[in-house]
């Protein structure tokens, strides 16, 4: 048993106008894995193929211990699910939902489940169709943590909700990974939530890994040198990592900010967040 | 599969109830301008297309795709579709005769020969339009599959006419109709399940 929920390694998937190149990178036990990149990057079609929904055309996905040929029923009861707008019939309530669900996972947890929808306060005979957005993520989301799940798999689960839920969704998942066993991979373009919780982050721009990180070392290494066009000459071009020309200044993307505030005392040198990171890489020249 | 099954009972009761309230209201008044046992026809009929109809209420819910990630194969994804066409129609048919049966004593006119060859001719519409129906409807967008359900009638109806022509003896007729339904319900039946395991779900 290796220390990873998930190694995925050179996956590729080839469509008519897109193609998902040659992506790897882990999800560790315990830990938090955003996948970032912007819409069209390739984020729902790397989840889609780590989870068999697509067939992949090269590459390999290791989950749980087990290669994609072996994932089988035994694996499924352990990876929890959460798609992005609705993944259950309008039809139904969350009390039938139960009874469906008793029949389809080994391990079924229905106490878990009911003292969740008591906790997220949803309903338990009003039809989904009823539901608001936030309710439904929230239900999809009790599903995922009540079938004895060690791996929770969601693709875009916080957009479209406000603040407020989408916080309590987070400390949910902050909740998950206390145990050590447990592990979440994540997709979104709301950085600033992945700034939260994530441990790393997995770029994906152009269905390419940009980098894959830990947050910590973008958080607190990366840097963001704003400077006019003479200061920007006399930077050493080999420790950009990106740069763009704004209106009025030049903004250079830096792998260690403390090391170019040290050879260049005089620049004004601010952290990165996660979201300048993207725009720098995607909208800027990368060198 | 039981849960697969389950979720399309929750989904299809109230369609269910409504469908045979219609069915009893318009079967009985209709037994009495025509054969009573046209009613065991219709109810077949009806009944399996509600099973059909929740393959569409699957994708446009978000169902479809969540199935591809349950501890359940998506060949039996395919199957529990399958299986429910099979238990409605069949739940229609025995209704359709019970009420046939119940109509012809009122009118004095049991004939079991006439009952067993529209049980034949039930069969044989819905089995050879089911073939049809269910794989288009997991294939094909929700336009397109209801185009599908339009053609397979006819096309089912004309498969019955053409054994009607080859064979004299009506029974005959009815009965090798009915095989051909069942022989082509496997086979998309086996085909299918194939198809969409090998098949992307998104």
């Amino acid at each position: 048993m290796n220390n990873n929920a998930l190694i995925v390694n050179g996956l590729t998937k080839k469509y008519q106008s897109f193609v998902l190149d040659d992506v790897s990178f882990t999800v560790p036990n315990g830990a938090i894995v955003g996948l970032i990149g912007e819409n069209g990057a390739g984020k729902s079609t790397t989840i889609n193929a780590i989870l068999g929904l697509i067939n992949k055309d090269a590459g390999s996905i290791e989950i749980l211990g087990k290669q994609d040929g072996e994932i089988d029923n035994s694996i499924r009861n352990r990876i929890g699910v959460v798609f992005d707008g609705s993944n259950f019939p309008n039809a139904l309530t969350a009390n039938k939902l139960n009874r469906v669900f008793r029949n389809i996972y080994d391990e079924w947890d229905e106490e878990k489940f009911f003292s969740m929808l008591e906790k997220m306060s949803l309903p338990t005979e009003k039809k989904i169709k009823e539901f608001s957005k936030g309710m439904k993520m929230k239900l999809s989301i009790a599903v995922a943590l009540s079938h004895n799940s060690s791996f929770l798999v969601l693709d875009e689960a916080t957009s479209g909700l406000d603040p407020i839920v989408r916080d309590d969704i987070l400390d949910m998942f902050l909740d998950f990974v206390q145990d050590d066993c447990h592990s979440i991979l994540v997709s979104s373009h709301i950085t600033s939530d992945l700034e939260k919780v994530a441990d790393y982050i997995v770029f994906i721009h152009n269905g390419k890994v940009v980098f894959s990180k830990p947050k910590d070392e973008l958080r607190y290494k990366y840097g963001i040198i704003k400077c006019g066009a003479a200061q920007f000459d006399a930077i050493d071009k080999n420790e950009v990592i990106a740069y763009r020309k704004q209106d009025y200044e030049w903004e250079i993307l830096v792998a260690d900010r403390a090391a170019a505030q040290r050879k260049y005392p005089k620049a004004i040198i601010d952290p990165a967040t996660i979201d300048e990171i993207m725009l720098l890489y995607v909208k800027g020249e990368v060198k | 599969m039981k849960g697969l099954l389950l979720k399309d009972f929750h989904l299809t009761k109230s369609v269910l109830c409504i469908n045979l309230a219609i069915f009893i209201v318009i079967g009985v008044a209709l037994s009495f301008f025509t054969s009573t046992w046209v009613l065991t026809v219709l109810a077949t009929i009806m009944l399996g297309t509600v099973s059909v109809s929740t393959i569409n209420m699957d994708k446009t819910s978000g169902w479809y795709k969540f199935s591809g990630v349950i501890p359940v194969s998506k060949k039996s994804v395919v199957e529990s579709k399958y299986a429910l066409y099979i238990l409605l129609s069949g739940v229609g048919c025995i209704f359709g005769v019970a009420l046939g049966v119940v109509t012809s004593l009122l009118k004095n006119q049991l004939d079991y020969g006439t009952m067993l060859m529209f049980v034949c001719i039930s069969l044989a519409i819905s089995l050879i339009s089911g073939s049809i129906t269910i794989p288009c409807n997991f294939l094909l967008s929700d336009e397109k599959s209801t185009l599908s359900v339009v053609i397979s009638y006819p096309l089912s109806a004309a498969t019955f006419a053409g054994t009607f022509l080859l064979f004299d003896n009506k029974q005959v007729a009815c009965g090798v109709a009915a095989l051909l339904g069942i022989i082509l319900f496997v086979l998309s039946w086996r085909i299918t399940r194939r198809f969409i395991a090998a098949k992307d779900t998104v």
